[in-house]
């Protein structure tokens, strides 16, 4: 097994004087790792991040990253093994993209000091393998969603960290950008990054296979050991709609996909009638594109 | 974009000098440009005096401290405007925005009713812009919350509670003398400044200048927000810290010399933002040079324009309003 790089134990958060988001989380993440979270809105997904890169303080238990706990380290210190791709958000300033991504060079910079040749050097070679060289001089205010995901991605490659954060990678992301993202993410996995992120989308999860968890509404974490967690019966638990976990011959993988939207009968009717070019799914009962 | 824009730092230190001649030699007496010339270099070397004695004092006792006066307030107002619009990820927000302004009025008044002189003014003018945003600094720290916003809302407790206070000390001000005093002191000016208030404040602005200079680029990392800002490994609160304590410094010192001048701490920088972007790192020194000129610019014009001397902040205000506005509709697509 590779070696363990993060390690959550027993971790707890509650708000003041409200009651526990989350209790007793447990996990650990390997270099090369994908490790996904799913879970319901307001679970406190979010704010598991945010914890675990050390933003919100836990309230009980501890995370530590190459063997110390998160609290030793400076905050610079911290940043050189987990960086964090953020819920896109507002932005006030129109910084160049450039420039932007050279943030991320922050943790090895001193306090008066500005990135020097090497770093912008290290930013354009990033830039180069994301493909976003051409939006180098462009305003980051003025680029488009998904152009604004892989700038964010830059940045944290560009700060070097081995532990990547991302909250909602996909989310607002048109189709093609989400696959786009996803497949980057399998590729830095590859490269030995440990990956942590959160998802709405079940699919997302076994496409980019690794590591599946679970945050429910009780703030329990869980674990998927058995492939129990992304089993029809534990969706249907979760999200309270019924899915369908089926292998797509075509596509080659397994995949979650909904049922159809009116009811089982007029779904059969498609079943029997639809005999268009898109595979037929007998246990989802609606055809595929 | 970026190798169209390099040459402007120096384009814009060549209009600081050029407005500064002229500012030496506009005025009721007027000299010509080769006459300054020869009046400054008379100090270094050895030139036959062809000028008279006033011409002298004109220029080395008035006016050479009156446009060093103006350079160096010009250029603090608008760096530490740049400053604030940084550290608090938003556009609109000027110098004063964390009680400095009210402050030093409070202190400035409080010496005018008690008819001290000059130099107690400027003092209890800098003790009362450092004390109110002290002031501003500790009331977060009550409610645990070092937020932006937090401190942000201080500053208008604060601000506001001195503006009473300074309307009460107007209230009981003799109208007669002190009460056109303190107004006159509120719009700013800089006739008063002499060669020894210029080295009085010179050390304090170079230290805290040189400081948010170094620190520019890293102000950036606040500008992108203080969760991601924390995720890049800064000490949010130690940058934040020592950004906000050298721009009220360089905000109060320039109000004990010249009184409190509005307007550009507020369009200086958003006037850089359009030529340069919002990258700090260029964005500073080109607010300072702005900054500076604008203000000698204007100072040059109180002289002149009228018999007697017109407040600065009348004069910023009438300028600054409209070019705000043209600055917004020429930017209105980023905003």
């Amino acid at each position: 097994m590779a070696e363990t790089i993060l390690k959550v134990e027993g971790a707890g958060f509650s708000y003041k004087k409200g009651k526990p988001l989350f209790s007793d989380v447990n996990f650990e993440l390997h270099q090369g790792e994908i490790f996904t979270i799913l879970g319901p809105n307001g679970a406190g997904k979010s704010t598991l991040l945010s914890c675990i890169s050390g933003y919100f303080p836990l309230s009980s238990g501890e995370v530590s990253v190459g063997g110390r706990g998160i609290r030793e380290y400076s905050s610079r210190e911290l940043a050189r093994w987990i960086g964090v791709v953020p819920q896109m958000q507002a932005k006030t300033y129109d910084f160049s993209v450039r420039e932007y991504i050279a943030m991320g060079r922050a943790p090895y910079l001193g306090f008066g000091k500005s990135p020097s040749r090497t770093d912008y050097a290290l930013v354009d070679q990033v830039m180069e393998e994301l493909g976003i060289s051409r939006l180098a001089d462009q305003f980051y205010t003025r680029i488009s969603g998904g152009e604004c995901q892989q700038v964010l991605i830059a940045r944290v490659l560009v700060q070097q960290s081995r532990i990547i954060l991302l909250d909602e990678p996909v989310n607002h992301l048109d189709y093609g950008n989400q696959i786009r993202i996803l497949r980057l993410l399998k590729k830095l996995a590859g490269r030995d990054y440990g990956i942590i992120l959160t998802t709405h989308m079940p699919d997302h999860a076994l496409m980019l296979g690794g590591t599946v968890a679970v945050l429910d509404r009780q703030g329990r974490l869980e674990v998927d050991k058995s492939g129990r967690l992304l089993g029809e019966e534990y969706l249907y638990e979760l999200y309270g709609e019924r899915i369908c976990r089926t292998y797509v011959e075509k596509a080659g993988r397994e995949a979650c996909l909904p049922y159809p939207l009116q009811r089982r009968e007029s779904a059969r009717q498609t079943v029997q009638e639809g005999q268009g070019d898109g595979i037929m799914l007998t246990d989802a009962g609606r055809s595929v594109q | 974009m970026k190798e169209k824009r390099r040459g402007i730092l120096p384009l814009l230190a060549g209009i600081c000098v050029v407005l500064f001649c002229a500012g030496m030699c506009a005025g009721r007496y007027r000299l010509t440009l080769r006459e300054l010339m020869v009046i400054l270099a008379s100090r270094f070397a050895d030139i036959p005096a062809t000028w008279s004695q006033n011409a002298d004092n004109v220029v080395w006792a008035v006016r050479l401290p009156r446009m060093c006066g103006a350079f160096l307030v010009g250029a603090a107002l608008s760096l530490s405007g740049a400053t604030y619009q940084g550290i608090f990820q938003n556009p609109l927000v000027s110098p004063d925005l964390l009680g400095v302004s009210a402050g030093a009025c409070v202190g400035a008044s409080i010496a005018i009713l008690n008819g001290w002189p000059g130099w107690m003014i400027q003092l209890l003018a800098l003790g009362g812009g450092l004390l109110a945003v002290l002031l501003t600094n500790l009331i977060p720290c009550l409610f645990r919350n070092r937020g932006n916003l937090m401190l942000v809302l201080a500053g208008i407790i604060v601000s506001g509670f001195f503006t009473s206070a300074q309307g009460l000390l107007k209230y009981v001000a003799d109208p007669d003398t002190q009460l056109a005093l303190i107004t006159f002191w509120t719009m700013g000016s800089l006739a008063k400044v002499g060669a020894s208030d210029v080295l009085a404040i010179l050390p304090g602005m170079v230290v805290s200048a040189g400081a948010l200079l170094c620190l520019r680029w890293r102000i950036n990392l606040l500008a992108v927000g203080e969760r991601e800002a924390h995720s890049l490994g800064v000490n949010i609160s130690r940058l934040r810290g020592v950004s906000i304590l050298c721009a009220t410094v360089l905000t109060a010192l320039s109000i004990c010399v010249s009184g409190t001048v509005g307007w550009i701490g507020l369009v200086v920088p958003h006037l850089g933002r359009l030529l340069v972007g919002a990258d700090n790192k260029r964005l500073f020194p080109v607010s300072l040079l702005i900054g500076a000129s604008f203000l000698m610019l204007i100072d040059t014009f109180a002289r002149n324009l009228a018999g007697s001397e017109i407040p600065l902040s009348i004069l910023t205000g009438f300028v600054g309003a409209p070019a705000f506005l043209a600055l917004l509709i020429a930017q209105k697509s980023r905003l």
